[in-house]
């Protein structure tokens, strides 16, 4: 039943090539999921996500030293291969220095007819940051107005917004069901549904969508009595890594706080803005509704939490005698989401997972410098975590390695392997 | 009955054949073989095992469970069962001491700090990158380059003539060019040694920094047979660490036992 997303996640270029055609509609190609799609959508465009290939980046090497990270130098590779001449623009938001190497180097060799980088704060809760980000929005949509030649009104927003919307409400009912003891997806064909969204018209995605989850209903759970996993760090957008843990190795994901799946999905737009002004709506939803990503964060990053019921176990200004241990069966009501952390724990905890694997894309900085506090508060809440280095090539015998005996550590003391005596043994050389 | 585990490592191959009469016996280890890793995974095993098996009387029907581990492990068909080399060698590392509580395993293309319980089940476990420095493989490249065999690289490390060179890349092949710089320069093939030492010791120390260290320690893998790392690393800690008898089949007893327990559990003793 996900023959049709997934076929948009591995043909993506072709895919897009195809809508242009037959929508009549450009298509902008975005490199961030701080990007208000909504925006590119009002104006008539699809927004497409860009991913980086199981190719080597060799022609990026010119523009950007081996010391980025292999997602952002893929994408320079693959713009300067011509992959990308469907596009009719390029938009980022300003978040990694990674990504933004790429945008500028997409921007002056690229070919793509228009690129805008939209400057968003890395401050998400000042008032100040999201007057900056509301004028920001403007601008951008003025620009947005140019490119397509017709002016974007407030309905034209509220529409994309709503359509948006739809889309993670969709995505979002799908998801609850992998907090079920016996999930009817899996971590994989999760994020088969986030990336296809990503990469196809959003009205279309939520009109499959709806026949999916029809379908879902009816399904048998995927697998019974694996262990539950989470993944937390770096975008992930090969679907490799998940074959290795899915298939090879006998576990499911259950849940994940990555740019690519989970965190893409969650955060509606405030309602109560739609209705005045819907890009202040959008404001909102982009800075405080969603989760934050590691570039991002609330002012006094460490110090307003005091309301925080993970600040017991994981508040790094605390000294570590003074933290407790806090049940796991605690659920909370009302996330708010402006620490990351808090956000990870609380799906860890709702989604009943075992162990945590830390994806760290090589030369990813904001997600290195928070590897140290992300594994600490797992560790704090007493879910044991690893760390796999990952390249845009997944290698795939090492990770095997490393997530095979990750799985071995979590079985209990007294786990009894099957015994399966094989007969006949023959050694004829 | 006789279980066996076989560790395909990257550079050697290891066979271990262990015997025991029910599941409260400690079991005993009948005889070992180590070869060089071949291009062909299934070969390089079926002659590993032969190689040990020749050493005994007994016969490859005798054989009750076979657990295969390292990179080569999932390519063993007539092996019943495979588990990773982190849980094998915390296993095998607990099995020769009990004492044991933190393994570090130096193997040919990669290294491993692991703690475990006092059962040799893994608790933690941190691996070195994608880059085999802090390797085998790198001190086979730094023997050869200077033109000593593998086996007296330790022994030679401590006859320094003038100080200890100072290697400081972290890749094997960076650190080649370094060394054949220090040649050209005259500097004693002992000096370079010690620095090669020095420089693999200190990545291993700090790879173990990002680990909860408990005592007792214990080395295993082909490099604790060189005892220019393993004196430094002593040296480094402060304390003695323990060093099999022969370190380089500890992952192939691991598995061997880890066979040993999944026949015991399947019929109670």
């Amino acid at each position: 039943m996900f023959k049709e997303l997934e076929l948009i996640v591995n043909d993506r270029h072709n895919h897009a090539k195809q809508l242009k055609v037959r929508t009549n509609k450009g298509i902008i190609g975005y490199l961030c999921s701080y990007v208000p799609e909504e925006i590119i959508y009002a104006a008539g465009f699809i927004p497409v996500r860009l991913f980086s290939s199981e190719e080597a980046a060799s022609l990026a090497d010119t523009y950007m030293q081996s010391y980025y990270c292999t997602f952002s130098r893929c994408i320079l590779h693959q713009a300067l291969a011509g992959d990308f001449n469907y596009l009719d623009g390029l938009v980022t938001a300003y978040t990694c220095v990674n990504m933004r190497l790429a945008f500028d180097s997409i921007q002056l060799y690229g070919k793509i007819p228009f690129s805008r980088m939209i400057y968003t704060p890395g401050i998400i809760d000042d008032p100040n940051s999201k007057e900056f980000y509301y004028k920001e929005l403007l601008r951008f949509k003025k620009d947005m107005e140019n490119l397509s030649g017709r002016s974007i009104n407030n309905d034209d927003l509220r529409e994309a917004i709503k359509v948006y919307d739809e889309n993670r409400s969709l995505v979002n009912d799908i998801f609850k069901d992998r907090r079920n003891p016996v999930p009817s997806i899996t971590g994989k064909e999760a994020y088969i549904i986030t990336l296809s969204g990503m990469l196809t018209d959003k009205q279309e995605h939520n009109e499959i969508l709806k026949t999916t989850s029809k379908q879902i209903t009816n399904r048998a759970g995927m697998k019974k009595g694996v262990n539950r996993l989470m993944i937390v760090g770096s975008p992930l957008d090969n679907l490799k890594l998940l074959d290795i843990i899915e298939d090879d190795l006998d576990a499911i994901v259950v849940t994940d706080d990555t740019c690519t799946c989970t965190r893409y999905i969650l955060g509606k737009t405030p309602e109560e803005n739609i209705n005045q002004d819907p890009l202040k709506a959008i404001v909102e939803r982009y800075l405080i509704k969603r989760p934050p990503c590691p570039t991002k964060h609330a002012q006094n990053r460490w110090l307003q939490c005091s309301s925080c019921p993970f600040r017991a176990v994981s508040c790094f200004l605390m000294n570590p005698a003074q933290k407790k241990k806090l049940p796991k069966s605690l659920i909370f009501s009302n996330p708010e989401r402006i620490c990351r952390f808090r956000h990870s724990l609380q799906l860890a905890i709702n989604h009943n997972v075992e162990g945590v694997i830390v994806l760290q894309q090589k030369f990813c900085d904001p997600h290195g410098f928070d590897y140290h506090h992300v594994a600490q508060s797992f560790i704090d809440i007493g879910i044991p975590s690893i760390m796999l280095e990952i390249d845009n090539i997944i290698s795939v015998g090492q990770i095997k390695t490393r997530v095979q005996a990750f799985l071995e550590m979590l079985q209990p003391v007294n786990y009894v392997i099957e015994p399966e005596i094989k007969e006949g043994i023959s050694l004829n050389i | 009955m006789i279980t066996v585990g076989i560790d395909i490592g990257s550079l050697s191959a290891d066979v271990v054949i262990l015997h025991f009469n029910d599941s409260n016996e400690r079991g005993r280890v009948l005889s070992y073989s180590i070869i060089p890793t071949g291009f062909d995974t299934e070969k390089t095993a079926k002659k590993a095992l032969n190689g040990a098996l020749e050493k005994t009387s007994i016969d490859i029907k005798d054989i009750s469970y076979i657990v295969a581990t390292g990179y080569g492990r999932v390519n063993i068909p007539f092996a019943n069962k495979n588990i990773s080399e982190i849980s094998c060698h915390a296993k095998g590392a607990n099995y020769t001491f009990n004492s044991a509580r933190t393994v570090l395993d130096m193997g040919g293309q990669d290294c491993k700090v692991i703690t475990c319980d006092e059962t040799g089940k893994v608790k933690s476990f941190i691996m070195n990158d994608k880059c085999a420095a802090g390797a085998g493989r790198s001190m086979e490249v730094m023997a050869k380059l200077v033109g000593v065999p593998l086996e007296s690289v330790g022994e030679l490390s401590f006859k320094i003539v003038d100080k200890p060179s100072n290697i400081t890349s972290t890749c094997v092949l960076f650190a080649r060019s370094e060394v054949m710089e220090l040649l050209r320069k005259g500097v004693h093939k002992n000096d370079i040694l010690a620095g090669a030492c020095d420089a693999l010791m200190n990545r291993v120390l700090s790879l173990m920094g990002r680990s909860q260290i408990e005592t007792d320690l214990v080395i295993s893998g082909g490099i604790a047979k060189n005892v220019g790392i393993t004196k430094r690393i002593e040296e480094k800690l402060g304390f003695s660490v323990k060093i099999p008898e022969e370190p380089q089949i500890i992952g192939a007893l691991g598995a061997a036992i880890f066979a040993k327990e999944i026949l015991c559990k399947g019929k109670p003793a």
